[in-house]
């Protein structure tokens, strides 16, 4: 524990009334993570980033920023932080370099910087030919990328985001994505918050789980796998017959051995798939990307003619879905 | 990283968004528009009345002028009283329900910023509106009869007053969270102070049958304003209908509801009801403020560390302080004169009072007789029980006065206090009361002092043994033959008695206070008389004691007070000023 996380919660917990929204949360963010916070709606992710932001009071536990503990020096707190809100109102009657320079008035930026930087993160957040138009007249996903430069304005270490993609079309979506990493890359501590895991996966170094308040996973996104033994779900095709191609897997399964004891892939099931020639097969498979490779090479050395072979985009949502209690994720 | 000087963001930040577009343009027009109606109206029905009821010499145009600036104030008072809640009572709600709260908040902006910079915005948009006003009422110039000072008055309680209710809006807009309640609130509030006040005075009079107290309007705007620019005597209406017969189209409402009363007899007018208004609207203000500090944060709200409780408590002892001073019995003025008098010494003017050195060292023996074959009287240093005494003593038919004088000419403070105390036996006297002129008492005090301008007086203290005449008619109970005869003390016959007289400063009129005492003289008076005197002080002392005057600060007792030529308090005065206020007659000691 020698290592500063630039987050960390002790048995951080929040009520309202009877209901615990957020359930003794224990989260280490490590400096420079790329923290994925996923969880269904309602199990408590806005709650635990409102508290990490000072906006709202823990009913009991420590928020500990930079290996400090924040009790009440909440303003110290919010120069170090950025944060997106889920849901954000922009104010009338205002132009889109006059909201940024509201805010930069709010966090006392020299005037001189204070010209720059608008345009500097106008820049970053791809908004530059917009700049003299009014908030209200952006589309959603401009917008969110205006939120999100809004809180840029201090250049904050850490970075909390409220479900930045959500409301956003696919090619919003990805360029959401982008501007994330490229935070990343500048060195952020960026805490993102998702109901969809995939969304994150791919681009989080780090991910909790969250559900009904409590933290039921998280790490990198191969621990928890591994921590749940949970396979991954490979697709394979193979152009021959049915029984041949099952056949032809279950001795390239066999061949890999055991696999912490257990075979290394669970028996193929058949999917059923006619646009195509050949069997589409899927096996849930425990091994690591070694042991893909070996299954592969296994499948090939014995002239299993393998078509297609990768591993299932779903496999995520079912790890997801694992994870969180049957008929509450949605 | 703080920067002192630069400007409050919400202030900037609001007034980019409230004053772009055409709404701030079309609602000064219409502010001006509806002013310059009312104005013009106003000015119709004054020069209306003032022909009608065109008498008493009083001019018109400033009756016109007066009219159509109280008139105005009035109308602008209205208008503050119908915006300044609406302007702050979305403003904290309104971050809220635009969700923009949570990103306000997440800056390291200081709560009371963001409420600075709410009523500042709110206040410079109440600002504007009076500012764009002023040409209009300065047209009440044209016509006369306003002084700036009106017109500044006027402006600074409208402003203080946008203040108050832009503050209320904004505690019920951070209190409720949403704009709707707070509106009502806020206006509800408003309408208690406006029409509510109102009720209660009419209600209360309506049961006791007299003049209700005026500090039940206190809390009125339009009282406030009324109480300071109208005067009370010349605009109620008796004044009017005896005086000129015009009393204008508004100063009938406007005397009723300024809560004024005054004495008929003395004109006397007690502190105008505003002073009370500005001091509980300040600390409304004050008191809210700090409440909606609190409600704004986002955390540890009402959690005070220590400083913030002190503060809290200096907040509250500092409004009771303040409250006492201004208000009650603390006022500056009582608080000096009880410093001035618990900080001074009596010192005793006279050598030689208990006659223990020898009677010639300090005091000249003089005596006088009616009848040339009669003596004037003795007076005897004796020794009883240890201590000297000088007993005046005659045995005669005709008048005779024994005396013994003191030359002192030391100064004395007009505003201080001097007091005479003698301790005395008057063993025998053969006079009812003090004789046929009330000049032949068993021991008089006199002292004779210059006043202020030089000239010179006796004031004179009769003591007698109260014998009652048979004729008592026939002898005065006071001196007839003085200059400034006090009424008799009365004391016991043959036994000691020691007399405090009480403060002899404010016994004498204003006119002769003095200003050097200049010789005491004690004296028996009479035919036969047989008088002891074991010790005889005048004491003089800086300062009074501080337990005169209205302990409410003035609002209670109402002190003589000039009335103004017309309507309003410090008109200009074009015509000479009606009789002046009676001189306050000195108030007899008792």
């Amino acid at each position: 524990m020698s290592q500063v996380h630039a987050i960390e919660t002790r048995d951080l917990t929040r009520r309202y009334g009877r209901v615990l929204a957020v359930d003794h949360l224990n989260l280490q963010v490590p400096r420079g993570a790329l923290f994925g916070f996923i969880g269904p709606n309602g199990a408590g992710k806005t709650t635990t980033l409102r508290m990490l932001a000072g906006l709202l009071e823990p009913s009991s536990g420590e928020v500990w920023v930079n290996g400090q503990r924040i009790d009440h020096d909440w303003r110290a707190l919010r120069q170090v932080i950025g944060y997106m809100p889920d849901f954000f109102g922009v104010y009338q009657d205002m132009l889109v370099w006059e909201y940024l320079d509201f805010f930069a008035r709010c966090y006392q930026m020299p005037v001189a910087r204070r010209r720059t930087m608008v345009d500097e993160l106008l820049d970053l957040v791809n908004l530059s030919d917009k700049r003299d138009a009014n908030v209200q007249a952006l589309s959603r996903g401009m917008q969110q990328r205006l939120c999100l430069a809004h809180a840029l304005v201090h250049d904050p270490q850490i970075l909390l985001l409220d479900e930045p993609a959500s409301g956003l079309d696919p090619r919003a979506r990805v360029e959401m994505r982008e501007l994330l990493k490229e935070l990343a890359a500048m060195g952020k501590t960026i805490i993102v918050s998702s109901h969809i895991l995939p969304e994150l996966a791919e681009m989080s170094t780090q991910v909790g789980i969250i559900e009904k308040g409590k933290l039921v996973a998280s790490g990198s996104l191969a621990e928890i796998r591994h921590k749940l033994r949970a396979g991954r779900m490979l697709r394979l095709r193979i152009l021959a017959e049915e029984p041949q191609a099952l056949e032809a897997v279950r001795q390239a399964v066999g061949a890999l051995g055991a696999v912490d004891g257990r075979p290394a892939a669970s028996e193929p099931v058949v999917v059923p798939d006619y646009s195509r020639l050949g069997t589409s097969l899927e096996v849930e498979f425990a091994g690591d990307d070694h042991e893909v490779a070996a299954l592969l090479a296994h499948l090939v050395a014995r002239g299993a003619p393998v078509a297609d072979f990768h591993e299932a985009s779903n496999a995520l949502e079912d790890l997801f879905l694992r994870l969180t209690e049957p008929g509450t994720a949605s | 990283m703080k920067r002192p000087l630069s400007l409050n963001p919400v202030l900037i930040k609001e007034l980019r968004g409230r004053m772009r577009g055409p709404r701030a343009y079309l609602f000064l027009s219409g502010t001006l528009v509806l002013l310059g109606l009312a104005g013009y109206g106003l000015y119709r029905l004054a020069l209306f009345s003032a022909q009608s009821f065109f008498g008493g010499g009083v001019p018109q145009g400033a009756l016109i002028g007066q009219s159509v600036f109280v008139g105005l104030v009035f109308i602008a008072l209205v208008v503050i009283c119908a915006i300044a809640p609406s302007l702050t009572a979305g403003a904290i709600s309104g971050e809220h329900e635009r969700k923009t709260y949570d990103m306000l908040m997440a800056t390291p902006l200081r709560s009371s910023s963001v409420l600075l910079g709410k009523l500042a915005v709110s206040l410079s948009y109440a600002a504007l509106i009076l500012i764009a006003a002023v040409p209009m009422v300065s047209l009440s110039y044209v016509f006369g009869g306003v002084a700036t000072i009106d017109m500044l008055q006027a402006l600074l309680l409208l402003v203080g007053f946008a203040l108050t209710f832009s503050t209320i809006g904004l505690f019920f807009s951070a209190l409720f969270r949403r704009t709707t309640p707070a509106v009502l609130a806020s206006y509800t509030v408003l309408a208690i102070f406006v029409f509510g006040t109102v009720f209660v005075y009419g209600i209360v009079g309506t049961i006791n049958q007299q003049s209700p107290p005026s500090w039940i309007l206190a809390l009125n705007p339009f009282s406030a304003i009324a109480s300071a620019l109208v005067n009370p005597v010349s605009s109620s209406p008796t004044v009017f209908s005896i005086g000129g017969g015009f009393s204008g189209p508004v100063f009938g409402v406007l005397w009723l509801i300024s809560g004024a009363s005054y004495d008929p007899a003395t004109l006397a007018l007690p502190r105008p009801l505003w002073h009370l208004t500005v001091g509980i609207y300040a600390w409304l203000t004050i008191a809210l403020y700090l409440v909606s500090t609190q409600l704004v944060k986002p955390v540890r709200r009402f959690r005070l560390r220590r400083r913030a409780w002190a503060m809290v408590a200096l907040f509250v002892a500092g409004s009771i302080v303040a409250a006492l001073m201004l208000y009650g019995p603390w006022s500056p003025e009582r608080i000096l004169a009880w410093l001035r008098w618990n900080l001074s010494t009596p010192s005793n003017l006279i050598a030689n009072g208990k006659f223990d050195a020898p009677l010639e060292s300090a005091w000249q023996v003089s005596t006088e007789s009616e009848h040339d074959y009669e003596s004037g009287g003795e007076v005897t240093p004796v020794t009883e029980d240890g201590r000297t005494l000088v007993r005046f003593s005659r045995t005669g038919e005709g008048h005779a006065e024994t005396r013994i004088t003191q030359s002192i000419d030391r100064a004395v403070p007009a505003d201080g206090w001097l007091q005479v105390r003698v301790t005395l036996r008057v063993q025998s006297d053969n006079l009812y009361l003090c004789g046929i002129f009330g000049s032949e008492c068993p021991l008089m005090i006199k002292l004779n002092y210059e006043d202020v301008a030089g000239r010179p007086h006796e004031w004179m203290l009769g003591l007698n043994t109260e014998t009652v005449p048979l004729d008592f008619v026939a002898y005065p109970e006071t001196c007839t033959t003085c200059e400034r005869p006090r009424p008799f003390v009365p004391v016991p016959p043959k036994e000691w008695y020691t007399y405090d007289s009480p403060n002899i400063l404010e016994s004498i009129s204003p006119d002769a206070l003095p200003r050097r005492i200049v010789s005491i003289t004690l004296a028996a008076g009479g035919h036969t008389y047989e008088t002891e005197v074991a010790e005889v002080a005048l004491l003089v002392r800086e300062g009074r004691p501080p337990d005169s005057g209205d302990a409410f600060g003035g609002f209670l007792t109402p002190t003589p007070a000039p009335i103004g030529p017309f309507i309003i308090n410090r008109a200009i005065q074009v015509l000479p000023p009606l009789p002046p206020t009676p001189a306050p007659t000195a108030t007899p000691i008792s």
